[in-house]
């Protein structure tokens, strides 16, 4: 009943552009001397083709606006068919994965999850790390577009009341979408290269500058070490975790910074509000460890900050020993892996927005039911927020709590421990990439997890990614009707 | 006389202050309390004629109890006009000071008649007591005198009576989560809550003994001893779980696991539909989408155990259904009785059990937890919301059982779901501060949230006591059943400053 040809058009000219991007690991790999650049090639050919194929069939339905529907299939069908061209690099070339767990390795690139399956990372060929660097850093793009332009529209899990910020306070400065996207790709760049040439000062080599500085503003957590960050303990730690806050700020107010004006950036709610939040976490976790362990201070704290953060921005580095100290940190990480970080970024979770609209709503439903003759209303940001999108925004974290025991119990049933089972669910749904459990312990990737397992991680990390509704909605048959 | 009238002065700034007339609650609680000294006269008779001393500490607690409150309902009681009935606030002060002051008095037996048991421990036997979660502090049970167990007994069996009674009389009225909606079956107004509650508690009251007696009678008929068959039957018909044996339902045969199955099911339905039951309408209870959903779901879990098991430890069939059934129903009704020892069970069984936990019975019976009618509430506005996605102009309403939804019922059923997911991680966080391990932390915070019974993790005694918790983690424990007892928002409505004011 929908008329799918502008979807796949565009679908198509996306997945040219990926494999114009594929040359780029490819020449690496040829200038190495490894054989691997041709396996890498054939795959950009391959995906360049089909591309192509797609394009051609589909250009001439290409008139006026996608329909809600269409822009619904078309956010899926990118996340979706994006990753399946993505994995084949991981397929066809070096570490000669699986299928499915290579579409694994590039869901998670692009969803910014950074959960790996691929074991002996620093042996893979340079070419192959800068792939799932890109992967990261285009999948980072991606959601914040749609986070930006494309959520608001379709009034997915309460972004609706966004959808004014996004398009009305800029009025005349940014009156199109494209301007606004343009503007978004001008700041993400500038905010990765800041960060590759600050990674290159504290000494990390050029390849895993840029592998970082990717995955770091992307919030995906990709590394090219099979110890993540411990490989550049220290300045490193610092910087990293700087880099990752403000990867996971919401872009709009960069945006507004660019054009001069300072000052929704330091009076946006959200973002004061994760700070703080993250704060309180770091603070509580390197007192409680320095107060239960003999580790000095200056490491408990660099530590905690650095893997909270990591936690909280939903990028997933991790570094040192953190991911073995104990009960109260796993618990602590577990909440604000939930929460994540600012919509209209790309972070992951619930979102530090509609914690706090839920808690306002909250507040706001036991002042009614002890006086029932008030109207009380949930105000953000000294706007009133309302009905439909309170309902939207709440069903969405009750939503995701439903899908977070579901899944749960789907990978316990594949045979994997409960604490495992849960923390997998956790870091794919919040797109965290961050590894805890006996499971994950021994190689800090989720290498020996079942196969069932990692399907449902995948379909996790994608429905996680698009604020599940997006994808929900197309699995009703309603959707498809007229 | 200058001081009379400074005292009266003082008296009148006090009460403008607090706005809220506290003698009607005061009045009640001394009532239940009266009430409570009475019951506790039960095990004082049988540990005097079973010759354990132990029936002085109960004579002991029920002069107090009785005398005190006798004291507060008298100085109290000038303020009751007849017929006026309470207000919505004395109500939200009354549900939660009665939770909070009957174990308080509840404890007292364990405190005077049990030297070794702190007053930490006593106080949280007696709250899990009237809270019906089951989780109890005492290794030992078997040795304990039987005045003792049956008073654990008596606490649950109370406190299902009471909660049945807040269910069906006070949450409609005073629109927590989402209990508005069932408004009209119990009562319209607050003006005529006396005569119509007084009809409607009576009649429950019958029904609630006449499911004890049967649940009792089943048990002895069957082997038990006339005792356990007693306090079994008070703990499955309140969904407690406290059991007199430190083995649970270890202890006895398995044709007893099949009558408590009956009676846990039985417990957790709505108890309104029996009150119609008993006046001869059986429909409603047959076409309830409520009651339907709990025993499918009920199903559903109890064969995905089973098969796990006999597909992964080759068990007999007829065994594994058993133990699942039992220990399904067990944890979804709230109870919190074993039969087998569910750590061992393996991570599936394990995840199911804290799914259904998290589930729990049907709004107005003795169940736990969110409550089945939630979910489906739940789930229906999920379904509208999505399907108002991708077409925002179509007419879509949220409907259950055929009737609309209003949006302040959805509201409140969202928020009640969400603050229970926020409660739930908040007592986990606190609880694992304490010290306790991961695991441990995880179920002992749903096990009081969710008042279901039995926690997991290696801080729990082997006979399942959770006895070697830091003392801060049993005060969480209380507070966190407490709160899940009373559904959440009645309990937190009392820390508004608003509430206080006029």
């Amino acid at each position: 009943m929908i008329d799918i040809r502008p979807v796949a058009y565009v679908i198509g000219r996306i997945l040219i552009v990926l494999a114009i991007l594929m040359l780029a690991p490819a020449l690496v790999d040829l200038g190495d001397g490894l054989h691997n650049g041709f396996r890498i090639m054939e795959a950009a050919i391959l995906t360049g083709f089909i591309g192509l194929c797609v394009v051609l069939s589909s250009k001439n339905a290409l008139r006026g606006n996608l329909s809600v529907k269409q822009a619904y299939l078309l956010t899926t069908g990118i996340w979706v068919l994006v990753p399946a061209f993505g994995a084949l690099p991981f397929w066809m070339g070096e570490p000669h994965l699986r299928f499915s767990d290579a579409y694994f390795e590039a869901v998670s690139g692009i969803t910014t999850t950074g959960s790996t399956v691929i074991y002996g990372l620093d042996d893979l060929p340079a070419g192959m790390n800068l792939w799932r660097g890109m992967l990261n850093w285009l999948g980072g793009l991606g959601i914040a577009f749609i986070a930006m332009i494309f959520l608001p529209l379709m009034r997915v899990g309460g972004m609706q009341f966004f959808r004014t910020e996004g398009f009305d306070t800029f009025g005349k400065e940014l009156p199109r979408a494209a301007d606004l996207a343009i503007e978004l790709a001008r700041v993400y760049t500038l905010l990765t290269i800041a960060c590759i040439l600050s990674y290159g000062l504290i000494g990390m080599s050029a390849l895993d500058a840029i592998v970082n500085g990717a995955a770091t503003i992307a919030t995906g957590g990709f590394s090219p070490s099979d110890i993540s960050f411990e490989k550049y303990s220290g300045a490193g730690e610092y910087m990293g975790a700087f880099y990752m806050i403000l990867g996971s700020l919401p872009y709009v107010r960069y945006v507004q910074m660019i054009k001069g004006d300072a000052r929704p950036f330091w009076k946006d709610e959200q973002a004061r509000a994760y700070v703080r939040w993250l704060a309180a976490a770091i603070v509580m976790v390197t007192v409680w460890q320095v107060a239960h362990t003999d580790m000095p201070w200056e490491p408990a704290f660099r530590q905690s900050l650095f893997n909270l953060t990591s936690i909280m921005s939903g990028t997933g580095f991790f570094s040192g020993s953190f991911p073995g100290w104990g009960s109260f940190m796993l618990i602590v990480a577990f909440v604000i892996g939930v929460i994540g970080g600012c919509s209209g970024s790309s972070a992951g979770g619930v979102s530090v927005f509609r914690v706090q609209v839920a808690m306002a709503a909250i507040r706001a439903h036991l002042t009614q039911i002890t006086s029932p003759n008030t109207v009380a209303t949930v105000k953000y940001q000294g706007r009133r927020v309302e009905n439909d999108v309170l309902n939207g925004l709440i069903l969405f974290f009750a939503g995701y709590i439903l899908l977070l025991g579901i899944f749960t119990v789907g990978v316990s049933l594949t045979g994997v421990d409960t604490v495992s089972a849960l923390f997998a669910v956790w870091t794919s749904m919040g797109n965290i990439g961050y590894g805890i459990g006996p499971l994950v312990l021994r190689t800090g990737t989720f290498i020996d997890f079942p196969q069932g397992a990692i399907a449902i991680m995948t379909v996790a990390m994608l429905l996680g990614r698009l604020g599940l509704l997006a994808i929900l909605v197309i699995v009703l048959p309603s959707f498809w009707r007229r | 006389m200058a001081r009379g009238k400074e005292l009266t002065v003082a008296l009148a700034r006090f009460k403008c202050c607090c706005m809220i007339e506290l003698r009607p609650v005061g009045y009640i609680i001394g009532l239940l309390l009266a009430t409570l000294g009475a019951m506790m006269l039960f095990p004082m008779a049988l540990d005097y004629f079973s010759g354990d001393d132990n029936w002085m500490a109960f004579l002991e607690s029920s002069v107090l109890t009785c005398l005190i409150g006798a004291l507060l309902s008298v100085s109290c009681a000038n303020s009751s006009k007849r017929g006026s009935g309470i207000t919505l606030r004395q109500s939200f002060v009354l549900t939660t000071g009665t939770w909070v002051m009957l174990p308080l008095f509840g404890a007292l037996p364990f405190i005077i008649g049990m030297p070794e048991a702190t007053f930490t421990n006593a106080v949280f036997e007696a709250v899990s007591g009237m809270t019906t979660t089951g989780t109890t502090v005492f290794s030992g049970l078997d040795d304990l005198p039987p005045g003792v167990n049956l008073w654990r007994g008596i606490l649950q069996w109370l406190g299902g009576l009471g909660i049945v009674i807040v269910a069906l009389i006070f949450l409609p009225v005073m629109k927590v989560g989402g209990m508005q909606f069932f408004r009209s079956e119990g009562f319209d107004t607050l003006g005529k809550i006396l005569p119509r509650a007084l009809d409607i508690s009576s009649a429950l009251i019958q029904i609630y003994i006449v499911l004890t007696v049967a649940c009792a009678t089943a048990y002895f008929a069957l082997g038990m001893s006339g005792f356990d068959a007693v306090v079994h039957a008070l703990t499955t018909v309140s969904t407690g779980g406290f059991s007199s044996s430190d083995i649970s339902f270890g202890k006895f045969e398995h044709s007893m696991e099949l009558v408590a199955i009956v009676f846990m099911l039985l417990a957790s339905l709505p108890f309104i539909r029996f009150v119609q039951m008993s006046q001869g309408n059986f429909t409603p209870i047959w076409r309830d989408a409520q009651v339907r959903a709990y025993l499918r779901w009920n199903a559903y879990a109890a064969l995905a155990v089973t098969a796990y098991e006999m597909y992964h430890f080759d068990r007999p069939f007829l065994e594994s259904i058993r133990e699942s059934s039992f220990n399904i129903v067990s944890t979804f009704s709230g109870t919190g009785f074993a039969s087998v020892d569910l750590s061992t069970w393996g991570p599936f069984p394990f995840v199911v059990l804290i799914m259904v936990g998290l589930i729990g019975g049907c709004t107005s019976s003795t169940g736990c937890s969110v409550k089945v009618f939630r979910y489906l509430i739940l789930f229906e506005a999920i379904k509208v919301q999505v399907r108002r996605l991708h077409s925002p102009s179509a007419m879509l309403d949220v409907r259950y059982e055929g009737r609309r939804v209003g949006e302040d019922v959805i509201n409140s059923v969202i928020v009640f779901f969400t603050l229970f997911i926020l409660t739930f991680g908040v007592a986990a966080v606190a609880l694992s501060l304490t010290g306790l391990e991961t695991k441990t932390a995880f179920t002992a915070a749903w096990t009081a949230v969710a008042n279901v019974g039995p926690a997991f993790g290696p801080e729990v005694g082997p006979t399942g006591a959770v006895d070697g918790f830091p003392a801060p983690a049993r005060w969480i424990m209380i507070a966190g059943m407490l709160v899940g007892r009373l559904e959440l928002l009645s309990v937190y409505v009392l820390f508004l400053a608003r509430f206080w004011r006029n």
